[in-house]
């Protein structure tokens, strides 16, 4: 009897407590300086959303709420929001506890009427913006420009800029980046960009704030937490020079043809012919597409090192639009000078399988391969995947012309892609400069697995 | 002057066009317009101080900041300059906020014009490309508008994720649009306190269950409810979350009528897992809907290509969707492969690179249906064959001369019936050329901008401006117009 006695007044707090309700006050501040935000408001989730707006100095409550687990949203305009932390506003234990949510510190205690009281401190960090105006080089606003803001990332001196986010501009050349975290930031602006239904003068090059038409010239913005930054540019004109030279169709290859109504049959095979200049990411790329023409010419190209590619592909075949098939191609690696350049004669490999075989370092249990391609923009975006036999060999097909990197897994094993001790493909380093399709010499593909760890996953 | 422009329009080589470029409100002419022909070489050059251009081949596109762009203006008309008159645009523009006072950033923001297409008198899209986003202070602006009259939607954005009664509104704060909240627009006009307090809307549930997929639901990955207004915006669903005994309920939805898809697992071999119903949705809640599945797979469209009259015209391509292309064979037969689910238009184009070609589909004959403008529906089963019949367009050169016989120059003709249209500009000397592809009756209107075309109530207006005019396969006696 004492001992039921005890047993009950032991659960008879938790009985109440599990009738009581529960209340989740919050303040918000800004991250840097710990000062309270005065435009903040929370939300709570538990089945239904609740709402609270903040007072003047970012203090929001919910009170009468049914004990449980919510998840918490907090915004404020200009900060990167809290969004849909886990708050645990069950029965603490009678001393009350201290957690710390990511940022977001998290007391609990139960007040003297018993009611769980939770509170949480949630700081915000402050976000960026650049906005500014694209002009066009007349002084004109540059309607439906494409502008993108570059980001390096932080931590690693030798990373290269990706593009963070892109809009184009507005009727008056404006456009607006937000919600920017502090870093290092490089703005690029792409000659107006009327679509396909309009020519685009070849002399308006992509530019780089302040007026650059490469990254190397370009000024960087550095941005604080919570920074604007307004950066105007005015597309840049700069004629370049001539390329011109021909398309050498191996005689492997035959010629196509497809019937026009009411005309002479014409040539089926595309060849189109790109020049992607060196250094990432690229920007002022210049293409040109004949039609069954052995000639090509590329106007105003500026002098650097480029990657020259040309793809041809048959388009009497059926398929998808993108699908037809690309019968030739080649990648070559082209300096452009002060004065126009003829000649450039590109004899095109025909596309063909490329063979393979692996070999196993010390320690291997060899086994079946995995062998995949990826392809990477602007070297095409195809993909090719074998299976390594018994005797290690392996051929990948259907390759497309174009510039690839390669990864390999185990079929039978399951984890993480597999270290490379080395791939070569004649001369060529793979695992650092990749491999280019199609390939002219004999040699297979040859790939060295690596038990112990490699160069590269 | 004019002797000076005759002289230089005769020294011209051939293909080259010459023509000036004005403001279509003025007349002023406009220096620094850009004015390009789309071909392999991509020609572009600008206009000079006096609005004149020279430039090889045609049709010519014309853009110039501050203007609605004109775009396929045909050239290939002899006999004088040709005047481009260019449309001062209209902009609409202005903030978000939601009954907080915080602005709505990332909202989509359509404006939405009546259009009769097919007979039927729907709201689309107005403006071409990519649609407009609210930034992060709420503001948006679209610019480059036709004049005209706009309905103004705003949907998703912050509002609507911080809350979901924010749904889908119109400018005035309407779930539907209303004509006394449309916006109006003269030409250049900038229309820049478009400024919107959004409204919240508590909606009604729709409830129910799948049936036909193993459960528990989202162990083998995703199980999504899409939801998406089939009157305006079928092309942007609400997503929602199936629980994992198969039911679901969708909170805060407004009347209208909409689809309700779901889908999972990949085409492929094995197909794919699809549900579809229509759903009206009234002020009450609806309870009890039941979504049955069934396994889809892509599925192969076989079809043939025949002349009106008899006969297999050369190949040409077939595409679906305006994507996808196959090119008919020597006798006429063509095949899609894998097509996946999906509601599809059928188009045929003469030459992969000459769209402007004098041929066009009549039919496309899918059992016993003519889908052609309907377009038709892909889902597991077999469709049938796809048989299309092509035969010539109408054609019709015509002048549009004043009470005087004086010719009338940069004015937009246009012939218009329930199945088709044409566009044409009057040149220098007054002559137009028109073509259609579909014989039979149209109404002709003469129009200042083009965007009066997708205007019911200017249509109804002008509609006994000109007799109708009943064009016949291939070429039609010319048709001089008064203006009055």
């Amino acid at each position: 009897m004492r001992r039921t006695a005890l047993l009950l007044s032991l659960l008879l707090p938790l009985c109440l407590h599990s009738q009581s309700s529960a209340v989740l006050d919050g303040n918000v501040v800004e991250a840097a300086t710990g000062t309270p935000l005065t435009n903040v408001r929370a939300r709570i989730e538990r089945l239904d959303p609740i709402y609270a707006k903040g007072d003047p100095q970012g203090h929001f409550v919910f009170s009468g709420l049914t004990p449980g687990r919510y998840e918490l949203t907090v915004e404020s305009p200009g900060y990167a929001p809290l969004s849909r932390v886990q708050v645990d506003l069950t029965s603490p234990s009678a001393r009350g506890s201290v957690a710390n949510l990511g940022n977001v510190k998290f007391t609990k205690r139960i007040a003297e009427d018993g009611t769980i009281h939770g509170t949480v401190i949630v700081p915000l960090m402050g976000q960026g913006a650049i906005a500014g105006r694209v002009t066009d080089p007349y002084g004109l606003p540059a309607i439906a420009s494409n502008v993108e803001v570059l980001l390096k990332p932080a931590g690693n001196a030798n990373s290269q800029p990706f593009v963070r986010a892109n809009a184009p501009t507005d009727d008056l050349g404006q456009y607006r980046f937000s919600g920017l975290p502090p870093g290092t930031y490089w703005v690029v602006a792409s000659p107006i960009n009327r679509g396909p239904a309009t020519g685009h003068d070849s002399s308006q090059r992509a530019t780089y704030y302040p007026g650059a038409t490469s990254l190397d010239g370009a000024s960087p913005i550095v941005l604080a937490a919570g920074q604007s930054a307004r950066v105007d540019i005015q597309i840049v004109r700069v004629a370049g020079v001539k390329v011109a030279g021909r398309i050498i169709r191996p005689p492997s290859v035959p010629d196509a043809t497809v019937e026009v109504t009411g005309a002479a049959p014409r040539s089926a095979l595309y060849t189109e012919v790109v020049l992607v200049p060196q250094g990432s990411p690229p920007r002022n790329m210049m293409a040109r597409f004949t039609n069954g023409q052995d000639d090509f010419e590329i106007d105003d190209v500026l002098s650097g090192k480029y990657t020259l590619m040309a793809v041809m592909s048959n388009r009497s075949q059926d398929g998808a639009a993108g699908d037809q098939a690309a019968v030739a191609g080649l990648l070559k690696e082209v300096e452009i000078g002060q004065h126009d350049m003829a000649g450039v004669d590109l004899a095109l490999e025909p596309v063909h399988d490329l063979p393979g075989e692996v070999t196993f370092g010390e320690g291997c249990q060899p086994g079946p391969l995995s062998i995949r391609t990826a392809g990477s923009f602007p070297f095409t975006t195809g993909q090719s995947r074998a299976i390594s036999g018994a005797d290690g060999k392996f051929v990948l097909t259907g390759l497309t012309a174009g510039r690839y990197q390669i990864m390999a897994s185990w079929v039978d094993r399951p984890g993480p892609p597999l270290m490379f001790s080395s791939a070569r493909l004649g001369d060529r380093d793979v695992l650092t400069n990749g491999f280019d399709a199609p390939y002219s010499g004999s040699e297979p593909l040859r790939i060295a697995i690596d038990c112990h760890g490699g160069r590269r996953q | 002057m004019k002797l000076a422009l005759w002289m230089a329009a005769a020294s011209l080589a051939a293909g080259q066009t010459q023509g000036v470029v004005v403001d279509s409100v003025t007349g002023a002419p406009l220096p620094g317009a850009y004015v390009s022909v789309r071909s392999a070489a991509q020609t572009v050059t600008r206009t000079d101080a006096a609005g004149h251009f020279t430039i090889e081949g045609g049709p010519v596109q014309v853009a110039r900041a501050g203007y609605v762009e004109a775009v396929n203006v045909r050239t290939d008309l002899s006999g004088g300059e040709l005047i481009i008159p260019l449309t001062p645009a209209a902009v609409i523009a202005g903030k978000l906020v939601d009954r907080d006072g915080f602005p709505d950033s990332g909202a989509r923001v359509d404006l939405m014009q009546y259009r009769i297409l097919n007979g039927e008198r729907r709201l689309y899209s107005a403006v071409l490309g990519q649609a407009t986003q609210s930034n992060d202070l709420g503001e948006f602006r679209i610019g480059s508008l036709r004049p005209g009259r706009y309905y103004l939607r705003v949907s998703g954005g912050s509002a609507a994720d911080w809350d979901r009664r924010y749904g889908t509104q119109y400018y005035g704060g309407t779930a539907e649009p209303k004509a006394e909240n449309r916006i109006e627009v003269k030409a250049g006009e900038v229309h820049d306190k478009t400024d919107m307090i959004l409204a919240i809307y508590e909606g009604v549930n729709v409830s129910g269950s799948i049936e036909g997929l193993p459960l528990p639901i989202g162990g083998g990955g995703s199980a999504l409810l899409h939801l998406a207004n089939a009157e305006y915006d079928s092309a942007h669903p609400f997503v929602y979350t199936l629980r994992p005994d198969g039911t679901f309920t969708i909170k805060h939805v407004t009347p209208g009528k909409y689809k309700l898809t779901s889908q999972s697992g990949a085409f492929g071999e094995a197909g794919s897992l699809r549900a579809a119903m229509p759903l009206e949705v009234g002020a009450n809640d609806v309870t009890g809907l039941t979504l049955a599945v069934h396994t889809v797979k892509p599925v192969d469209i076989a079809g043939s290509l025949t002349l009106a009259g008899g006969g297999t015209p050369a190949p040409m391509t077939v595409a679906l969707n305006g994507g996808r292309t196959v090119r008919s064979e020597a006798d006429g037969s063509f095949v899609f492969k894998g097509v996946l689910p999906g509601h599809y238009q059928v188009q045929v184009y003469p030459d992969l690179s000459d769209r402007g070609s004098a041929w066009y589909p009549q039919s496309a004959i899918l059992g016993e249906r003519d889908v052609l403008r309907t377009g038709f529906d892909v889902d597991s089963e077999p469709v049938g064959t796809l048989r299309i019949t092509v035969g010539p367009a109408a054609r019709m050169d015509g002048k549009l001369v004043g009470a005087a016989g004086q010719p009338v120059v940069g004015v937009t003709v246009c012939l218009l019936s329930s199945q088709d249209e044409s566009t044409a500009i009057t040149h220098s000397d007054g002559t137009y050329r028109s073509m259609v592809r579909i014989p039979g009756a149209y109404r002709v209107y003469l129009v200042s901008d083009p965007g009066q075309l997708t205007d019911p109530d200017y249509l109804d207006a002008h509609q006994n401006d000109f007799p109708p005019v009943r064009l016949a396969a291939g070429e039609n006696p010319p048709l001089v117009l008064v203006k009055k």
